[in-house]
């Protein structure tokens, strides 16, 4: 793909609005935001760990729109966008999977409770996508399959 | 999916797929045996690993044997569309004039069948090796071991063929199975290991997952079981 300057500027523009941004995020998070009384400063993951699995929920769901869109259409741009959703959403699900334990630990004493149903599925959603984007990866450059779409487009 | 007029009914098609997975196997026994013996070393290395007790046996013998038919069947359904690709006759099945769903249930049912198989001997096994009495819950623990493996055989055929089409297929078909058979597994070992408690109560509502889970997936491979062998 040739990269037109336009791009290149579209791509500076988003890296450092999103910096910006994220700036923002960490300094509200983090020090703008006031201390929560019970919890205290452990409270302040959850400016983290529940947005990431909010974004999380929100990339799967563009996912399995994106992967039924191409079922019914069969055009390459679903396909587009059930496999970078689903990329964007696991990033997010290793986000919250990891800061979720470290609330945990303080709060019940432990890392990890398989008896918590919402920890145990989303651990086993992560797996999940995890086998698909493997899958992704590995599918021979054939024809068949197209349930998948081809590796690269 | 264009596909001609179907001149021979579901059924049919999938029967003589069906009878075409045996004759195949019945020929040279390679997965049965091999899926057999791997189960047994399973559950023969558990027993050394934890050593248990009657007392212990009724508690986990539940989630024994059944991570070692999991694990079993994740061997063995790989082959049942790898062995198509030596002589590429999957496109060959592919290209009959039949409803595509027909070659996903006859191969799900093939491994349905060879998985009851296996069954047979490692129940008998377990029973022995772990000390546990089967003779008196026989009936119902016939029901949920056949429920339970219908879940893992329409699931692993899906799967498989989806595996079968990328590198590395052996390794991937476990990292794809066992997470989606979660669910499946969680109720079953919960019925069994109510079984196997000195009440020998059956919990109907483990029972109703599991249904509810053969119900969903196979229907599932029915909607879209065409898709999987498209060209």
């Amino acid at each position: 793909m040739s990269r037109s300057k336009e791009n290149i500027f579209g791509q500076a523009f988003a890296s450092i609005s999103v910096s910006v941004l994220i700036g923002f995020a960490i300094y509200g998070a983090l020090i703008w935001a006031p201390t929560e009384k019970t919890m205290g400063f452990l409270q302040r993951i959850f400016y983290f760990h529940a947005a990431s699995g909010e974004v999380m929920i929100l990339a799967f769901c563009a996912a399995f729109i994106g992967n039924v869109g191409y079922l019914i259409r069969r055009k390459i741009e679903w396909d587009w966008l059930a496999i970078s959703s689903v990329e964007v959403g696991l990033i997010f699900n290793t986000i919250s999977l990891v800061t979720g334990p470290i609330w945990a630990k303080p709060a019940w004493g432990i890392w990890w409770d398989w008896g918590d149903a919402r920890l145990t599925s989303t651990f086993v959603l992560w797996v999940l996508y995890i086998g698909y984007v493997i899958l992704r990866r590995m599918i021979e450059n054939k024809p068949y399959l197209t349930f998948f779409g081809p590796t690269k487009p | 999916m264009n596909r001609p007029a179907k001149s021979v009914s579901l059924t049919r098609a999938a029967a003589s797929v069906f009878a075409k997975e045996l004759r195949v196997e019945f020929r040279s026994f390679e997965i049965l045996t091999s899926t057999i013996i791997f189960a047994l070393i399973v559950v023969f290395v558990f027993s050394f690993a934890f050593n248990p007790s009657a007392a212990d046996s009724r508690r986990f013998g539940a989630g024994f044997l059944w991570i070692a038919l999991l694990f079993a069947s994740s061997l063995m359904l790989q082959p049942s569309f790898t062995r198509e690709r030596t002589n590429d006759t999957l496109a060959a099945l592919v290209l009959a004039p039949i409803d595509p769903f027909a070659i996903i249930a006859g191969k799900l049912f093939a491994n349905f069948f060879f998985l009851v198989l296996v069954e047979l001997v490692l129940l008998p096994a377990f029973s022995v090796l772990y000390n546990v009495s089967l003779l008196g819950i026989i009936g119902p623990l016939a029901g949920v071991m056949l429920l339970g493996t219908f879940g893992i055989a329409t699931v692993g055929t899906v799967f498989a063929a989806i595996a079968s089409q990328a590198r590395m297929r052996e390794l991937l078909l476990p990292l794809l199975l066992l997470p989606a058979l979660v669910p499946l597994l969680i109720a079953a070992v919960g019925a069994t290991m109510g079984l196997l408690s000195d009440s020998h109560e059956l919990p109907l509502a483990w029972v109703a997952v599991m249904v509810c889970f053969d119900i969903m997936f196979f229907t599932a491979a029915w909607l879209f079981g065409g898709y999987l062998l498209e060209e």
